[in-house]
């Protein structure tokens, strides 16, 4: 322990020589150090370079430097964030003087959390976006990950839909999985967390998004990181990229208290239009006599015209409301030298448009640092929130998708009698009668003990859980079933994810100018979840968390036979060791190795660990002789990396045939196999290049970042390619080989800056070609999504339309005119002659910002855009063909209807013979539903106004906002069909991946107006 | 605050060291699924498997086969609906235009070879049964393998009959637990294949098995597998077997066929238990009329066959309840048994086997009038002179009604056609037309380039 009497000693030292230079000197120079709306900054720091002084602010904002002689010195103000401030001062005997900085998102102090750790924007060589915790907030999104839409360079966000709760689709820099999730990993405060939308399986159309137990209230910043040199550090879990989740901690100062307070309305955004009942009728009629039929046409499930003609339902209608919204957090941050604590308390009630859908969030945290001594440190966070999201079916579930498929115009919601009409679909029915609720508690805790033996070294222990809890319980009572007593259904899942980790650094400084840093890790993560794989079921009165009687007998009857409960299901174990260095020379060259060995029991026997090397390095060119004081270029940085990175996104247990229990069957036990072996299985490996350019012009009032990548990965997985007649459908193999190669483009202008007024710009683009280079041998129909609508090919982006082409109409008789594989019309239809005719992915995507502050008013708005790319609409076959069960959209009024017409669509007919050659309704994939998919919208618009410092101090406040917000107010697209936007349902990983701008009955996207508050005390 | 911080100091080591093991240790990362069981001990002894056999049972009472799909493919294809307003994967099958899509089909095929997977896998681990018990597994799974081909031959490939030789394809054979690909085998590859799977298990099965597959169950399918080959003295022969033990009774009334266990005629039957194992959902999703009108409904022309005076089974469908349409009442029970193998059948095989072979006529008028008696409660009946042919004609007719929505009509069409050349098809098709069998499902084709393809439609 002889360092620790050292460092006693030296502190002593120190004092005496303080103290003793303190009674030399006379003058003194103290004053506060604010922020831009006037409050305290504590922490930040003061210099007086030419005599070696420096202090930092307490936590009031106020500083003081005493020993001064008198005289004219030159101050140095800086905080993390802000821009510094050089100013003189004369010193005459105790002088004040105030300071105010102002924020600075490009400074190069700012900091950058990176994996295990943080750095400062100069020290960062890997491709890293920082988003920043109020824009997250600004807008009522479903889940805090579709706020990052338009955000960041490289990342693209496709919200799912307008369901309460919904998830997003999010691609970093492109996509490098097939079979499996090509999702982010997301790290909450070091924390991998459970993000899988399947965790309860897929039902009624929606999925179940455990990012939405997050509040975004609680968020400081979200760093996305790109490349190899900087996701590597997270080895076979990186190539998809990784969001890191940074929550807010207590700040040095007085407690402040911080209110906010959102109240909203929502509804959609686009919709598709419908025909009435007496034009569904007509068209039925048409069909009818095109077919050569005479009389009235036979409607649906024998319902006679005389009830139809009565009825003319608006399903759409019916199903949907104005819904609100209603957001209320407070929060409480202090800190002291010693102890920092922020606790935060958040409620949140998001009804969508859809009526009976609506996500309720309760959630706190506590984030408590703690300095105990000059060696050691402790932090603890504690979040638990619960998220009830009340659901409704959905898409092919039923619900609004019933609006826009089978619940037809001419049915009516009630019988003559009042009793729900059943002979048909009935999504009223459905939304008024079933009961449906799922409730998410989650944990996400965690316990850091820092410890610094000696100077410069810190070795950190780190223990962290993300626990939920999922109660999902469906009613559906008697009358609903049609049967003679209702049934429940439980599906109850808890889900434990816990983390180990151990790190050790050690800076080590060589001379004046050159560090090196050293990082090295250990870590173990073990999650699984307890469940009842079937769910509990069976006959009940109510649901089953309050039939508690039917619940028992429920559980009697299916526990009697099977081993229906499973502790430690799903159970999935990693194990890893990481080391990183960082050299940096003369704040001019910086360069960072990595690398990662990762273990993990999903992978087979024969490739039980990876290993995962990266190096990465950058240049500031500005801080050359030869640029330095350049006045037009203020910061120019190359940074290149390349790397190993992998993805593992597949469930465990699939390197060996395993099998499951089954139920009983006739008194005996049955087990079923589950998959084929893959001893072999392992994770996707993909090789990232990285060169990336940042740049400022103008003391950066033009900034920006230019990067190009290449991606390729290897090894991708699929999961199919088996032959069906051996009993399966589906297997993992490693076989694919994918390349993402990309440019990104952000730039920020301050456009105009005066004292009361200015224009901010922040534009992001990034442009993405993905090319399939391998499939294994495989045919496209090998790998076809499950949803079978698109495919995947050598040579072309990952999920092209492969479609029969259409062109169009026969004048003469009406009937489609098709072109076969080698491009000649024909009017047969064959699937044989689908052909490679668009794919799903965009070109290029970004957003485009622009923020005007005047005074206390500042009003920013958002316009996001996705250009490029095909969208297949799959509920048009239904929707705009062969007529049948199923509502049909107003744009059928282009159709053919006597000999010599010109028109979009074929004649109307009830027969799928009419069309030579076609099967069936669900076979008629054409271009004469594919459409551009291009589509620009104004994602955000925010108008707020703060009051003035002084107005707020008088009302005891620190600062006063109010403002008003829009979301999707306006769209822009090609699409007929309702919103262009759109991720069809989720069904799987693989759909995820491969149909995007794929829809089916899928709900639009919200659109809203909120009103808000903040305020803080 | 008064920290010990030697204590500190030690609990970040241990919490080092902590999060360092694992690290190097492989028992770690060697973690099964807790809730599955790896093959080698899922199937290490006689309970084993005998698990994965009650699995294959699932399989073949299940939705994908006799609880639904099996069923209702057959009579989609068939002529006794009424199909004009089925759209989709139904709309297409009634057309008689199976495509190479369509998940209904291609689940239906994927699961039934899911159960022969479960038997070979049976096969497989043969010798962890006991060799008191061996053969009685044995029988079954080859009893289980034996019965899946059947149903998905006669779905998938031109009857036995189609060409003199049956060199036409058929379905692959699979009599392994095996990942490869195969291409399909010859109609009569298959129909070998079943019969010596069927004649090895009747020699190993028990004489009753508790539910389960016996010796009869094998002589049952026997005899509707030589039937459907045309093969009348075979098809006596097994027929007259099971009949003679007389452990068989015909139900008084129709109202127990479809029963939770109080029929006394099957011979095999897949057995619903309530809670656990509710057999034929998707048979009473698509099928039942008690609430609301089913998705699968029925002709004037079917409702006509039955609507006649003295007809006990006009109740088969209801033609009042939802106006203009014809419903089928089998299936309006919350659960029932599924008879696969039963009496009322059999009779009906051994009856027109035996006029076939103009043998033992006396045999097959009795067993035509224990049909008759029931059904028209003694009204009608048939001579006891009656000639061959006249026997013929009626056990064809019985056989038309009593199964209705059985899923039986499409062999019956089939079966007669092959035999001589009769279109018997309501719809007017040809018997052997291509549109009467079922696509392949694509992927396999996607993963195999040698896969034969059915042609396509072209049955009106």
């Amino acid at each position: 322990m002889k360092v620790f009497y050292l460092k006693k000693h030296f502190f002593l030292v120190l004092l005496v020589l303080t103290a003793l230079g303190a009674n030399a000197q006379t003058g003194a120079l103290l004053g506060k150090v604010l922020d831009e709306t006037g409050l305290p900054l504590p922490g930040a720091s003061v210099q007086i370079k030419s005599l070696n002084k420096n202090t930092l602010t307490n936590a009031d904002g106020t500083y003081k430097i005493s020993g001064l002689s008198n005289g004219t010195v030159s101050l140095l103000i800086s905080y993390v964030g802000y821009q510094s401030k050089q100013e003189s001062v004369k010193i005459n005997g105790n002088t004040v003087a105030n300071f105010s900085l102002k924020p600075d998102a490009q400074s190069l102090n700012e900091v950058v959390v990176v994996g295990y750790g943080t750095q400062t924007r100069r020290e960062v060589t890997g491709s890293i976006s920082k988003v920043t915790g109020d824009k997250l907030t600004a807008i009522p999104t479903p889940s805090f990950e579709a706020s990052l839409q338009g955000q960041a360079p490289g990342v693209q966000v496709t919200q799912g839909s307008g369901l309460a709760g919904s998830g997003s689709i999010i691609r970093i820099r492109g996509i490098g999985s097939i079979s499996a999730g090509g999702d982010p990993l997301y790290v909450v405060d070091g924390i991998p967390i459970t993000s899988d939308p399947f965790i309860g399986d897929n039902r009624g159309g929606m999925n179940q998004n455990p990012l939405a137990t997050i509040n975004p209230n609680d968020i400081e910043s979200v760093e996305v990181l790109k490349d190899a040199g900087a996701a590597g550090i997270y080895g076979s879990r990186g190539a998809n990229g990784v969001i890191l989740i940074t929550t807010k901690r207590g700040k040095l100062g007085k407690p402040v208290i911080s209110l906010s307070s959102k109240y909203g309305f929502t509804t959609y955004a686009n919709r598709p239009e419908f025909v009435s009942g007496p034009e569904w009728l007509q068209l039925r009629q048409e069909a009818w006599a095109n077919d050569g039929n005479t009389g009235l046409a036979t409607l649906p499930n024998g319902l006679s015209w005389e009830v139809a003609e009565q009825n003319n339902t608006d399903w759409w209608g019916l199903l949907t409301k104005t819904g609100h919204t209603n957001d209320q957090s407070v929060s409480y941050s202090q800190g002291t030298e010693r102890i920092k604590a922020f606790v935060s308390a958040n409620y949140s009630n998001n009804e969508s448009f859809l009526k009976g859908n609506a996500y309720q969030r309760y959630g706190m945290r506590t984030n408590i640092d703690v300095k105990a001594t000059s060696y050691f440190n402790a932090s603890v966070n504690v979040a638990y929130d619960r998220g009830t999201n009340t659901r409704v079916n959905a898409a092919w579930g039923g619900g609004l998708g019933d609006a826009m498929s089978t619940a037809l115009p001419i049915y009516p919601v009630f019988n003559a009698d009042g009793t729900y009409f059943n002979k048909g679909a009935n999504p009223v029915r459905n939304v008024d009668l079933l009961d449906w609720k799922s409730v998410t508690d989650r944990v996400i805790a965690g316990a850091t003990l820092e410890f610094k033996p000696v100077k410069d070294l810190s070795i950190k222990a780190i223990a962290n859980i993300d626990n939920m809890d999922v109660e999902e319980n469906q009613f559906q009572p008697a009358a609903l079933r049609d049967q003679t007593r209702g049934y429940a259904n439980s599906w109850p899942v808890k889900i434990f994810n816990n983390t180990f980790t151990g790190t050790a650094n050690y800076d080590l400084h060589l001379g004046e100018k050159s560090k090196i840093s050293f990082l090295a890790g250990v870590e173990t993560q073990l999650s699984y979840r307890n469940r009842y794989p079937g769910g509990i079921y069976g006959e009940a009165d109510g649901p089953f968390n309050k039939d508690l009687k039917s619940y028992n007998d429920a559980v009697t009857l299916l526990g009697a036979g099977t081993l229906f409960y499973v502790a430690r299901d799903e159970k999935d174990t990693f194990e890893s060791l990481f080391a990183r260095i960082n050299y940096s020379f003369d704040n001019k060259y910086y360069l960072q190795v990595l690398a990662r060995r990762d273990g993990s029991s999903k992978f087979g026997p024969d490739n039980k660990y990876g290993y995962f090397p990266a190096a990465s390095a950058s240049w500031y060119i500005s801080e050359e002789n030869f640029l330095k004081g350049n006045k037009v270029l203020s910061n120019l940085k190359l940074r290149t990396s390349y790397g190993l990175v992998g993805s593992s996104q597949f469930r465990s247990g699939q390197y060996a045939a395993f099998f499951n229990p089954g139920s009983i069957y006739n008194g005996t036990n049955s087990v079923y196999p589950d998959n084929i072996a893959n001893p072999g299985l392992k994770w996707e490996e993909a090789r990232n290049f990285d060169l990336g350019l940042d740049f400022g012009f103008f003391n950066n009032r033009i900034s920006g970042e230019f990067a190009y990548y290449h991606k390729k990965t290897t090894g991708a997985l699929l999961n199919g390619a088996i032959s069906p007649s051996t009993g399966f459908l589906t297997g993992w193999v490693n076989v694919g080989t994918i390349s993402n190669e990309g440019l990104e483009l952000s730039l920020n202008t301050i456009n105009i800056q005066s004292d009361s007024f200015k224009w901010v710009t922040r534009l992001n683009v990034s442009q993405n070609k993905n090319k399939v280079l391998d499939l294994g041998g495989f045919s496209p129909d090998a790998v076809s999504g499950g949803t079978n609508d698109t495919r995947i090919a050598i040579g072309y982006p990952l999920g092209v339309n492969f479609l029969v082409r259409y062109k169009g109409v026969d004048p003469a008789d009406g009937l489609p005119i098709w072109l076969n594989k080698d491009g000649y019309e024909t009017k047969t239809f064959s699937l044989d002659d689908r052909v490679i005719t668009g794919q799903v992915l965009p070109d290029y995507v970004g957003g485009l910002t622009n923020t005007f502050t005047y005074k206390g008013f500042e009003l920013n708005t958002m316009f996001t855009f996705a250009i490029g790319g095909n969208l297949y609409d799959g509920s048009a076959k239904r929707q705009l063909g062969v007529v049948t069960d199923w509502n049909m959209r107003t744009d059928i009024a282009d159709r053919w209807q006597k000999p010599g017409d010109i028109a979009r669509f074929p004649r109307l007919t009830l027969n799928t013979n009419t069309y030579p050659g076609l099967a069936s309704e669900w076979q008629y994939n054409s271009t004469m539903f594919l459409y551009d998919a291009t589509f620009v919208r104004l994602r955000e618009v925010t108008l707020s106004y703060a009051v003035p410092v002084t107005f707020a101090n008088k009302l005891r406040l620190n600062n006063l906002k109010m403002f008003a917000s829009g979301m999707n107010l306006l769209t822009f697209s090609k699409y007929p069909g309702g919103d262009p936007e759109i991720a069809r349902d989720f069904v799987n990983a693989q759909d995820r991946n491969m149909s995007p701008n794929v829809t089916y009955l899928t709900t639009p996207q919200q659109k809203s107006l909120t009103f808000g508050l903040s305020t803080s005390f | 605050m008064k920290f010990n911080y030697k204590n500190i100091i030690k609990v970040v080591v241990v919490l080092a060291v902590l999060a360092g093991t694992g690290t190097g240790c492989k028992k770690f990362l060697d973690s099964p699924p807790a809730s599955k069981l790896p093959e080698e001990e899922a199937l290490a002894d006689e309970a084993g498997v005998r698990t994965i056999l009650t699995g294959a049972y699932q399989i073949v009472g299940g939705d994908f086969m006799f609880g639904g799909r099996t069923k209702i493919m057959s009579e989609l294809v068939a002529d006794q609906l009424d199909g004009t307003q089925l759209s989709g994967d139904f709309g297409e099958t009634f057309q008689r235009k199976s495509s190479i899509f369509g998940e209904y089909k291609r689940d239906l095929y994927t699961q039934s070879y899911q159960g022969i997977y479960r038997a070979n896998t049976v096969l497989k681990y043969l010798d962890k049964v006991s060799p008191a018990n061996r053969d009685n597994v044995e029988g079954q799974a080859l009893f289980i393998r034996a019965l899946i081909h059947f149903e998905l031959v006669k779905l998938f490939g031109q009857p036995y009959g189609f060409n003199a030789d049956n060199s036409q394809f058929g379905i692959p054979i699979r009599l392994t637990a095996t990942a490869e690909s195969k291409v399909r085998s010859t109609v009569k590859q298959v129909y070998d294949q079943i019969i010596a799977d069927l004649k090895l298990a009747e020699t190993k099965m028990l004489d009753n098995n508790a539910g389960f597959a016996d010796k009869w169950a094998a002589k049952g399918l026997l005899a509707k597998v030589y039937f459907q080959m045309n093969d009348f003295p075979n098809a006596y022969n097994y027929a007259n077997q099971v009949i003679s033990t007389n452990k068989y009774l015909l139900d008084a009334t129709y109202e127990t066929r479809f029963s939770e266990g109080l029929s006394k005629e099957s011979v095999f039957q897949i057995i619903s238990t309530r809670g656990v194992y509710e057999a034929g959902g998707h048979l009473r999703d698509n099928m039942r009329s008690t609430f609301t009108v089913p998705t699968i409904r029925f002709t004037k022309a079917t409702f006509d066959l039955v609507n006649t005076p003295n007809d006990i089974r006009k109740a088969f469908i209801d033609g009042v309840k939802y106006p203009g349409l014809y419903a089928l009442t089998k299936y309006n029970k919350d659960r029932f048994n599924i008879p696969v193998v039963y009496l009322t059948e059999l009779k009906l095989i051994r009856a027109e086997s035996a006029a076939e072979s103009n043998t033992n006529l006396d045999v097959a008028i009795k067993d035509v009038n224990d049909i008759m008696n029931r059904a028209y409660a003694g009204a009608k009946t048939i001579p006891l002179n009656s000639s061959a042919a006249f026997i013929i004609t009626n056990a064809r007719l019985e056989r038309n009604l009593e199964f209705i929505g059985e899923g039986v009509r499409l062999s019956e069409i089939k079966r007669i056609g092959a035999r001589g050349g009769e279109n018997v098809d309501k719809r007017g098709s040809v018997w052997n037309c291509p549109g009467f069998i079922l696509q392949f499902p694509q992927e396999e084709m996607a993963t195999n380039l040698n896969f034969q393809r059915n042609p396509e439609g072209n049955c009106f």
